[in-house]
């Protein structure tokens, strides 16, 4: 295939990025394993998958950081085992009834964020040794130290491995596109900032 | 004539005084010994190869094969002990076999290392995240030293595996000394850049970490130790000023480092729930509003 000065398969950041079905995620490895040297990813689509990687993870962090770890103090809890999945689910349910009360939206994204974050906090306790407690003051860092490992594994096929190329779109097919964006769409169509920042009420 | 200065006796001494490289030895006992050892092995090897060479000869006329042979192993018995060039190829010999065995560990060594200073920087991650979550710092400042450090890892890891390959290059090449000086060089120049980069990295992380560390402690008996650190004790723009030139490196290396990684593919996230969690941030990110 050929684009202009460019020649290979230009990959998306869902092919980059983990799948949840297993064969999905083997489809993309087989072919990646297979043409990942003839693969290109634009720099548009690396710099936006970075940077979302970046802001989720920096999401669920900033929330064990304050929310989560001033509860546990604000309750005088020192130290968890994998039975205490109630404290957890006690106080996402708090978070969620704050969410409905002041942030009030058509939309779930928020309890969604808020339920990833939840599914993350909860599976780490649940992994813990059966029997052995650990104080929060060690517990909470882990799972930040954990995620931080998780995120830049999955940055890496961003960072290295494929061809990055920085393409710069003709002036006239970019004012095209402007025009008939602002004619087409009177709402913004993408809003991650807004979604991201009202995930940490803080 | 230098020649026939060396010449001191009249005898001939037309006789193999080598065995062909690469010699293994295998010994055991203290040094002396082993020496010692090495020595005899060479005489019965060099002695072996000559009364081969003799089996070798078309049937004599005139003298018993056995005559000669048992002759003839004395003969080159005598010569070799009393021959400093037989003992230096027999001190050679050791050092081939001992330069495969020197890059053997120095590899094992550096692989065992660089394993433990993974370890090393898996717990120095926790620390920063221990003292990030016992502050109110901001986020930059946590992710900064994070990025910092997981560079290092992938530099080991592009390293790990460039020395990989330049190992069986070394050890093929060991006998050879120019090829080797080659290889050493190549290795020091692409090496020269990273190292320098790196160290520079870990001078500004370490000084940032310090700097927070050391503000926040009343005692020199508090440093190092956990506790809480607040932003008031620390001048924020000198914190900042370490951020922008610990993020700059941090780029630097990344950049330096792209070519040299292979490209490493994220399996399945059911089977790790810090990339669900994440990616599933990430989908809904991108979820049109309304």
């Amino acid at each position: 295939m050929s684009f202009g000065q460019f020649e290979g398969f230009f990959l998306d950041t869902c092919i980059l990025l983990p799948h949840p079905l297993e064969s999905m995620m083997k489809a993309c490895s087989d072919f990646l394993k297979e043409a990942a040297s003839q693969c290109i990813i634009s720099s548009s689509i690396k710099t936006e998958a970075l940077d979302l990687i970046e802001r989720s993870h920096i999401v669920i962090v900033l929330f064990i950081h304050d929310p989560l770890k001033s509860y546990l103090e604000s309750k005088g809890i020192k130290e968890l085992g994998n039975r205490d999945g109630k404290i957890i689910a006690d106080f996402f349910s708090e978070q969620k009834a704050q969410l409905r009360k002041h942030h009030y939206t058509k939309s779930n994204i928020q309890n969604e964020i808020l339920g990833a974050i939840e599914n993350y906090v909860a599976s780490q306790l649940h992994s813990l040794k059966k029997g052995k407690k650990l104080p929060i003051g060690i517990f909470l860092p882990a799972l930040a130290a954990e995620l931080a490992v998780v995120k830049h594994k999955m940055e890496a096929p961003f960072k290295g491995g494929i061809r990055c190329e920085e393409i710069k779109p003709n002036d006239s097919v970019l004012s095209a596109v402007v025009i008939s964006a602002i004619m087409g769409n009177e709402q913004r169509a993408r809003c991650p900032s807004s979604c991201l920042s009202l995930a940490v009420p803080i | 004539m230098s020649l026939s200065n060396e010449k001191i006796s009249d005898n001939l001494e037309l006789v193999r005084r080598s065995i062909p490289f690469p010699q293994r030895f295998e010994y055991e006992g203290d040094t002396i010994n082993k020496t010692f050892k090495d020595y005899k092995t060479a005489i019965i090897d060099t002695v072996n190869v000559n009364l081969k060479l003799l089996d070798e000869l078309p049937p004599l006329k005139t003298l018993n094969i056995e005559d000669v042979k048992k002759r003839l192993r004395k003969i080159v018995e005598d010569m070799l002990k009393q021959d400093p060039v037989f003992e230096k190829s027999v001190e050679i010999g050791r050092y081939a076999d001992d330069i495969w065995k020197y890059i053997e560990s120095y590899f094992r060594e550096i692989f065992e290392y660089h394993d433990s200073i993974r370890k090393h920087l898996d717990s120095e991650i926790f620390d920063v995240c221990r003292m990030f979550f016992n502050s109110d710092l901001p986020m930059l400042f946590l992710t900064t030293i994070e990025d910092a450090i997981l560079i290092e890892k992938d530099y080991l890891d592009a390293y790990d595996k460039l020395i990989h390959k330049e190992r069986l290059k070394l050890l093929l090449s060991r006998n050879n000394r120019k090829k080797f000086k080659q290889l050493c060089d190549a290795h020091n120049r692409w090496i020269k850049p990273f190292t320098e980069r790196m160290d520079k990295l870990e001078q500004t992380r370490t000084r940032l970490f310090w700097y927070t560390d050391f503000n926040n402690s009343a005692t020199v008996d508090e440093i190092f130790k956990v506790k809480s650190i607040r932003s008031n004790a620390l001048d924020m723009e000198i914190i900042q000023g370490f951020i922008d030139d610990l993020r700059k490196q941090v780029k630097e290396m990344e950049t330096l480092i792209a070519p040299k990684m292979q490209f490493s593919f994220f399996m399945s996230y059911e089977k790790n729930i810090g990339a669900r969690s994440i990616r599933k941030i990430m989908e809904l990110a991108n979820v049109p509003e309304g």
